[in-house]
């Protein structure tokens, strides 16, 4: 009997993350493969933080700061890859080709293997909040909540990684013209 | 010029930012719910197999009951119950009684004709044997545990070859001790001699014991008044236990109730009342006692 009660206790409570879980798939994924570009380590970020955050789903009392709680997750999980294997440090040309590219076409394709390319570059933080801000659409708060520090912190981030990547891709476009 | 090439950098940039946000994930939400599917089913097993630690306290419950319940219909009975069956345990006691003068510790042929003299020359009633033969076995066994057979078993003490051999026969052997050592069922065969002797002994206790008089007969009827009486009072004391349980022992100067001694009034109560009944008088030697 209690089985039974616990089974279709998990079996609401598995309907409520999909349902809540299916508005930020699509950003949380875009996030880790812009910043992680190994394709098996993006899908293991992604189901672990999927995992962490469904365990911890009950706990968690305002549903609107889920899409908070599941970014919050996956920086952390990035951070602590970073550290262990410090895979980032160098853009790896073979992890690039591993991501798919069934959908796009091969222009668009090569143009954000060259934003990745340059992204690989910057200081972890820097890329997180780059990313999180132009490609998922955080606002500078939210970014702040996630990554925690201070909001001119976040800023700064922002700033000094736009105009890092300004320079890296610069400098790629004049290497290939003069080529 | 530096504003206008910095303007097709930042333009070059937002280019591949949203080239970038058209970038298919490469994780698919229907594997995500599988994922997470399973996780559910394996955290209700996990749930479930955690309710495995708390199975013995069922376990123990049903056990406990079954105590109860042998205990009920084979060992207590309600105390409502005792009146209705004291005629039944006056019964087994005065049979029990006349067990123990059977089981009394029949001596070696030398003894046994000193017992009988001291018997004979009293030329006392079938309770005064059993008072004596009770008394001499408390003083020669003082310190020794007291043991009490079910009727039909006797006790046989008997020296063989200067080993002093104990023996408790019913319609088998029992208990074999030789110099105070229990000797295991396994080995009797070794000692068949002794055990053949012994049970001469105890077919010719039997026989003496068979042959009752008609005055062994009212003795028998008297013993079984006088326990009558003695088991009511017990009970309007409330000196039995919810069980059935007690043990009375009465000598010419002290009176015993569950290994309690009583005081002097409660002696003098149950010494008139046996006497009353009984009509012998209790005297320096004499023990009687009962058990249930």
């Amino acid at each position: 009997m209690s089985a039974v009660i616990m089974d279709k206790n998990a079996t609401s409570r598995q309907a409520e993350f999909i349902q809540l879980y299916n508005l930020f798939h699509a950003r949380l994924t875009r996030y880790v493969q812009s910043v992680v570009y190994n394709r098996t380590d993006v899908k293991d970020i992604v189901s672990e933080t999927v995992l962490r955050a469904y365990e911890q789903f009950d706990n968690i009392e305002k549903k609107e700061s889920f899409i908070y709680y599941l970014f919050k997750i996956a920086s952390r999980l990035i951070t602590d890859l970073h550290k262990k294997q410090n895979r980032f440090s160098e853009y790896d040309e073979e992890m690039v080709l591993q991501m798919p590219a069934e959908n796009i076409n091969t222009a668009q394709s090569l143009e954000v293997k060259e934003l990745y390319t340059a992204l690989s570059q910057l200081p972890l933080t820097t890329r997180e909040a780059v990313v999180l801000f132009e490609i998922d659409g955080f606002s500078q708060e939210e970014i702040c909540n996630i990554q925690g520090g201070t909001l001119s912190g976040v800023k700064s981030r922002i700033t000094r990684g736009r105009e890092a990547l300004k320079k890296i891709i610069t400098e790629r476009e004049s290497v290939k013209i003069s080529k | 010029m530096m504003k206008k090439e910095n303007e097709n950098q930042e333009r070059m940039l937002n280019n591949f930012f949203a080239k970038a946000k058209e970038e298919q994930p490469i994780v698919e939400l229907d594997d995500v719910k599988k994922l997470v599917f399973a996780q559910t089913t394996a955290m209700v097993g996990q749930s479930i197999l955690s309710l495995y630690k708390y199975w013995w306290m069922g376990g123990f419950g049903v056990f406990i009951g079954a105590v109860f319940y042998l205990m009920y219909n084979h060992n207590l009975k309600p105390q409502n119950e005792i009146h209705a069956a004291a005629t039944t345990i006056v019964q087994q006691k005065e049979e029990f009684q006349y067990a123990s003068q059977t089981d009394a510790i029949i001596k070696t042929p030398s003894e046994s004709n000193t017992t009988e003299s001291e018997s004979n020359s009293a030329n006392e009633t079938l309770t005064n044997q059993i008072q004596v033969a009770s008394a001499q076995e408390v003083s020669e066994t003082k310190n020794k545990k007291e043991d009490y057979y079910f009727q039909g078993d006797a006790k046989i003490n008997f020296e063989n070859e200067g080993a002093n051999v104990n023996m408790v026969i019913g319609d088998e052997l029992k208990r074999l001790e030789i110099n105070g050592t229990v000797i295991n069922k396994n080995e009797y065969s070794k000692y068949e001699a002794l055990i053949q002797k012994g049970k001469a002994l105890k077919a010719e206790a039997d026989k003496s014991s068979s042959g009752k008089t008609e005055a062994e007969k009212n003795q028998q009827q008297k013993n079984r008044e006088v326990m009558n009486e003695l088991i009511k009072q017990l009970q309007s004391d409330k000196m039995i236990d919810e069980a059935g349980h007690f043990e009375f022992r009465i000598t010419g100067s002290e009176l015993f109730i569950n290994s309690k001694e009583q005081s002097e009034a409660m002696f003098a109560q149950y010494k008139n009342l046996y006497e009353t009944v009984s009509g012998n008088r209790l005297n320096a030697k004499s023990n009687v006692r009962i058990k249930h």
